[in-house]
């Protein structure tokens, strides 16, 4: 029998099969707040898009460069605050998403950071009237 | 249907030979002490001097110039702790690298050649040092890229420089002639030619003018003490003489089976960057994909039952990218984004196949989750492709292709 990989089931599942991605083009997913975190250089980087209607998220869809705890990171953190309002979505911590993943090996721990810094900065940029 | 694991990391370890797996089980119930002299240390000492008498074949060396160590780590520490400064190229192994001079690391070219211009600076000024050691690998194992060792061996050679080289991937992949090369000293590994781990030599040319640093018993001639790993020294002459034969099949269907893959690939995946040149080993081929990320392209191959390796930071515990790649020149992105395939004695062409299917479908998926975007980028050099004759379009899009891609949504794609 082989050993198991570092990662958990649960990030083996996101990693193969996650939510809430946007595989088409930007423009095709209509959205009126964006963030943005990482960097390729880096090797990670996340794009959150989100439709917020009446404060709460409505809809969520994300692109991540990056290796597979950053993709199960980005589509676990999707699982977890769709339907949240922004207020309750920005209280969201990266240590959360990491417990719900059943935990990410200490060199993989900035990929939820990195998650929860994209979310934050789409609420910041959350503008009402403009749906793009 | 449970489709069979297609292994295509080569260059880390290899499968055992069903040769040597035969010598080891036949040989698993002896016992016996070389060093002793009744008829159990006799009988050791002669298997293990048929070992060396085969490996010394291999490489075109005596018997007595082979010492065996228990790895190509152990043999490169073996040659430079007996040194005070080490010049290194940017691209060796960990191993030596940690063990490099500050200021006499020699950079390579994009295509992983050592520089010679600093090559020659670096050894003029460490003219005559005994203190010094050159240390230059024959074939790199992260892009593959080969050495032109003899004349670096000659130039060294000029300053009064002694020159090792780490032969461990080369060995058995292609041709090695101690002689011609007049190294002085070549570290051999035999778990990359289908012998098992925990077993290496050295090749020293003047072996009495050699003082290991080593203390202890009289063993390989007082330049390796320690009671010899004598299974593993059996299994690894068994693959010595092997690799001999194998010599003709990595020259050929190895080379075939590598070319088709680099074609397949750059035929059904636009945008991707082949980092191993031309002047390389047969059986490695080093390519990074734009806008997918190596650890996710290993895992998802990996699911389809094929192993490879990757450069990217992600799936080491090290924060950077391989220092080879960085080495060359690479950007950081294309870094992160390579994968190594290193084809063996095993691989056949209905493997080559599946993994060009595989990496395909991979490829496409990760690009479409991708915050990187080429669509700008490939439109940019779609019309000339519609415009132009066929040659001249693949020149430019080979020059688009091999510049540093630090954005590719850059002005540079208008």
């Amino acid at each position: 029998m082989t050993t198991p990989w570092a990662y958990s089931p649960i990030v083996k599942q996101h990693f193969f099969h996650p939510k809430n991605v946007l595989y088409e083009s930007e423009s095709e997913f209509l959205h009126n707040a964006k963030g943005r975190a990482g960097n390729t250089r880096c090797g990670d980087e996340m794009i959150i898009l989100l439709q917020v209607e009446n404060n709460r998220i409505k809809k969520i869809k994300w692109k991540t460069y990056g290796c597979a705890s950053a993709i199960a990171s980005t589509s676990m953190l999707s699982e977890v605050v769709k339907g949240m309002t922004l207020d309750d979505a920005y209280k969201v911590t990266p240590k959360q998403v990491a417990e719900k993943l059943g935990g990410l090996p200490p060199n993989k721990q900035h990929c939820s950071d990195m998650g929860d810094e994209a979310l934050r900065n789409a609420i910041d940029n959350y503008r009402p009237n403009q749906m793009v | 249907m449970i489709r069979r694991r297609i292994y295509l990391d080569h260059a880390a370890t290899t499968p055992l030979l069903p040769s040597v797996a035969k010598v080891i089980i036949r040989h698993l119930d002896f016992f016996g002490n070389p060093s002793s002299k009744h008829h159990y240390g006799r009988k050791a000492q002669s298997l293990l001097d048929n070992a060396r008498k085969n490996l010394a074949e291999l490489v075109n060396a005596r018997p007595d110039q082979i010492i065996f160590t228990s790895g190509g780590t152990e043999s490169n520490n073996i040659v430079t702790q007996g040194y005070r400064y080490i010049i290194a190229s940017a691209i060796e192994h960990s191993s030596l690298l940690h063990a490099a001079t500050k200021n006499r690391v020699v950079p390579v070219t994009r295509s992983g050649q050592v520089n010679l211009k600093k090559y020659l600076q670096i050894i003029t000024k460490a003219r005559n040092q005994k203190q010094t050691l050159v240390s230059i690998q024959l074939a790199n194992n992260e892009i593959g890229c080969l050495q032109n060792i003899k004349s670096l061996v000659r130039k060294a050679h000029q300053q009064n420089l002694k020159f090792h080289t780490d032969a461990t991937q080369a060995l058995g992949k292609v041709p090695i002639d101690v002689q011609q090369l007049d190294v002085d000293f070549m570290t051999l590994s035999a778990h990359k030619i289908g012998a098992p781990a925990g077993i290496g030599a050295l090749y020293i040319k003047d072996p009495r003018g050699f003082k290991s640093t080593t203390k202890g018993g009289h063993q390989e001639s007082n330049l390796r003490p320690g009671t010899e790993n004598l299974l593993g020294a059996v299994a690894f002459g068994e693959a010595a003489k092997f690799a001999k034969y194998a010599l003709r099949h990595y020259e050929t269907t190895t080379k075939k089976l590598k070319f088709k893959l680099q074609k397949s690939l750059q035929k059904k995946i636009p945008h991707l960057k082949v980092n191993t040149p031309k002047n390389s080993l047969p059986n490695i081929l080093n390519i990074s994909f734009t806008a997918a990320e190596g650890e996710s392209i290993l895992l998802m191959l990996d699911k389809k039952r094929i192993a490879v390796s990757t450069g990217s930071a992600c799936a080491t515990k090290e924060i950077k990218p391989s220092h080879v790649l960085t080495a060359i020149n690479l950007n950081p992105e294309l870094s992160h984004n390579s994968i190594r395939f290193s084809i063996g004695l095993t691989t056949t062409a209905a493997d080559i196949r599946r993994t060009v299917r595989a990496t395909c479908k991979i490829v496409r998926k990760l690009r479409r989750m991708s915050t990187v975007k080429i669509k700008k980028y490939y439109r940019a050099i779609s019309l000339h492709k519609i415009l132009l004759p066929h040659e001249l379009s693949q020149k430019i899009t080979a020059f688009w292709l091999n510049k540093p891609l630090a954005n590719p949504t850059h002005k540079e794609a208008k």
